[in-house]
């Protein structure tokens, strides 16, 4: 029987001697090279740095000089993060050959936390390309049915994750690039508040939506990778200057009296969601109801309505990004990204100003139910995983999204795993909450996670 | 559902962006721009004449 440790689990392991962080690694290391074929998940591994890094950690275990919760801890970067020496592509051709000078800003704070790096995860295309089959690497696969989509874009992170190759992984979130593969990979992903982590040195998409953010195993995984991201950097204009949160201490303090809105019209009128997707959602309110939270039902303007505002502004801030090398390398990206950008290249300066100032008053509106309430829950995907060959060019387009409403509004929203539907595969549901309340969002999805009983189910092909 | 742009504008609004395209490749991305009618048609909801746009800042002053 394959062991998965969790980071809270191996991070006690590393402080207590029980474990070496260099055996460690090459466990993660191994599973995942034997894995990968089949996954696709990392486009490159990194064995010397590993190596390097986890020898590091080990020698500060042995001087009792640990750093943290994260010292030794196998983890791996969508490729979209710049890292030193090592090329980092966005998946795509366009920058097939870019080699950083520089570590992002969280790459940077999770090296100095004393992670050990296996390597770099696929991604779609520039973080809105996919799944293509035109790249010079493959799309990722779902661990639980290799046949069926991740979700995207850090699909290579769910999928890794997933598959026990390593404890956690960086996301970035700019319509539900984090939430999204959470829920079709039955992990836990964060998208932070906008502001709390640094997107210095990420491959941009939209930059008044874009969010790093981390995914793992379990919600408390999440809670430590989160910690390690967080701080005001100056080089980053979205950075917020406020203090770091405690995101750790009250973990495991419970949903007692806390108010929870259900956005039920979102999943059960605006945008069906699946009876798998219904009964998980069903069980997360129940379970926290159990526990002395209030449910109640809110009412927000129709999910069509953020979506409009959402696609208008990332398609048209993607444009921004990539308008000259469009005109330069067009036949360099995929398929995928390149004709969706040549859709955004349509958006006029009105639609796009109109959809930024009818996105203020959505944020209205959200702020005044919360008045109301501490958290809401609503679905994190339509339903479970379909097949990959079953994803359309203009899928962003065709499908409501229950994730971009909380990247036009900046706010925290995590993706806890509620079980499983069809086929078996799993699904997730996002509790959100208030701006820079990060905190209560994760202790809500810790006490979901601890109470459900899903953590203890992997992809068959992972054991 | 909104209207794809028509021929002339989609292929105007193409070469200003400088993309040089097939005719089959033209014909997926025009009828794909009924997408993005519909979504620039939805957010725009009825307004006061004097609604600020979202793009205004604050100036922060020395001190601030």
């Amino acid at each position: 029987m394959t062991s998965f440790p969790t980071i809270a689990s191996a991070a006690r392991d590393i402080a207590a001697k029980r474990i070496s962080p260099v055996e460690l690694m090459k466990d993660h290391l191994a599973r995942s090279e034997k894995l990968n074929p089949a996954l696709h998940a990392f486009i490159r591994f990194t064995p010397e740095i590993a190596l390097e890094q986890a020898r590091a950690a080990e020698a500060r275990q042995a001087a009792g000089a640990l750093r943290g919760p994260l010292d030794g801890i196998p983890i791996a970067h969508k490729d979209i993060y710049e890292t030193a020496g090592v090329t980092t592509t966005g998946h795509s051709r366009v920058l097939e050959h870019h080699v950083p000078k520089m570590d992002s800003a969280v790459v940077r704070r999770w090296r100095e936390a004393g992670t050990v790096m296996l390597g770099k995860l696929a991604t779609h295309e520039f973080a809105w390309g996919g799944p293509s089959f035109d790249l010079p690497w493959p799309p990722a696969r779902n661990p639980w049915n290799t046949e069926y989509f991740t979700g995207g874009s850090s699909s290579g992170t769910g999928a890794a994750v997933a598959a026990g190759m390593i404890l956690g992984g960086t996301g970035s979130d700019t319509g539900g690039s984090i939430r999204g593969p959470a829920s079709l990979c039955g992990i836990a992903g964060i998208k932070p508040s906008y502001g709390l982590c640094s997107r210095t040195g990420v491959l941009p998409l939209s930059q008044s939506l874009d969010t790093t953010g981390p995914m793992a195993w379990t919600v408390e995984d999440c809670a430590l990778l989160l910690d390690a991201m967080t701080g005001h950097d100056a080089t980053d204009p979205s950075s917020a200057n406020r203090p770091r949160p405690d995101l750790l201490s009250g973990l495991n303090g419970g949903v007692r009296g806390l108010r929870i809105g259900v956005i039920r019209h979102f999943h059960e009128d605006d945008c069906k969601v699946s009876p798998g997707m219904a009964a998980g959602i069903q069980h997360l309110t129940s379970t926290l109801a159990a526990q002395g939270a209030e449910i109640r039902e809110v009412k927000l303007p129709p999910l069509a309505d953020f979506n409009a505002a959402g696609w208008l502004i990332l398609a048209a801030d993607a444009y921004a990004v990539h308008e000259t090398w469009m005109r330069e390398k067009y036949r360099a990206y995929g398929e995928f990204l390149r004709e969706r950008l040549a859709v955004a290249a349509t958006i006029t300066s009105a639609d796009y100003l109109q959809a930024q100032r009818r996105r203020r008053e959505l944020c209205e509106a959200v702020t005044a139910v919360m008045a109301d309430c501490d958290l809401l829950v609503t679905a994190a995907q339509p339903g479970e995983a379909r097949p990959i060959h079953q994803m359309t060019k203009w899928a962003s387009f065709e499908v409501p999204n229950f994730t971009i409403p909380f990247n036009l509004t900046g706010q925290p929203a995590l993706t806890v795993c509620t079980g499983f539907g069809a086929g078996g595969m799993p699904v997730g549901a996002q509790i959100v909450g208030r701006a820079f309340e990060d905190a209560t969002v994760l202790r809500a999805g810790q006490a979901y996670e601890l109470a459900a009983g899903w953590r203890a189910q992997r992809p068959a092909m992972a054991a | 559902m909104a209207q794809p742009l028509d021929k002339a504008h989609f292929e105007a609004l193409m070469a200003q962006a400088g993309l040089d395209l097939t005719e089959a490749e033209k014909d997926g991305i025009r009828a794909a721009s009924a997408h993005t009618q519909a979504a620039a048609a939805r957010v725009r909801t009825p307004r006061e004449v004097s609604v600020e746009s979202a793009t205004i800042f604050t100036l922060k002053g020395a001190g601030a």
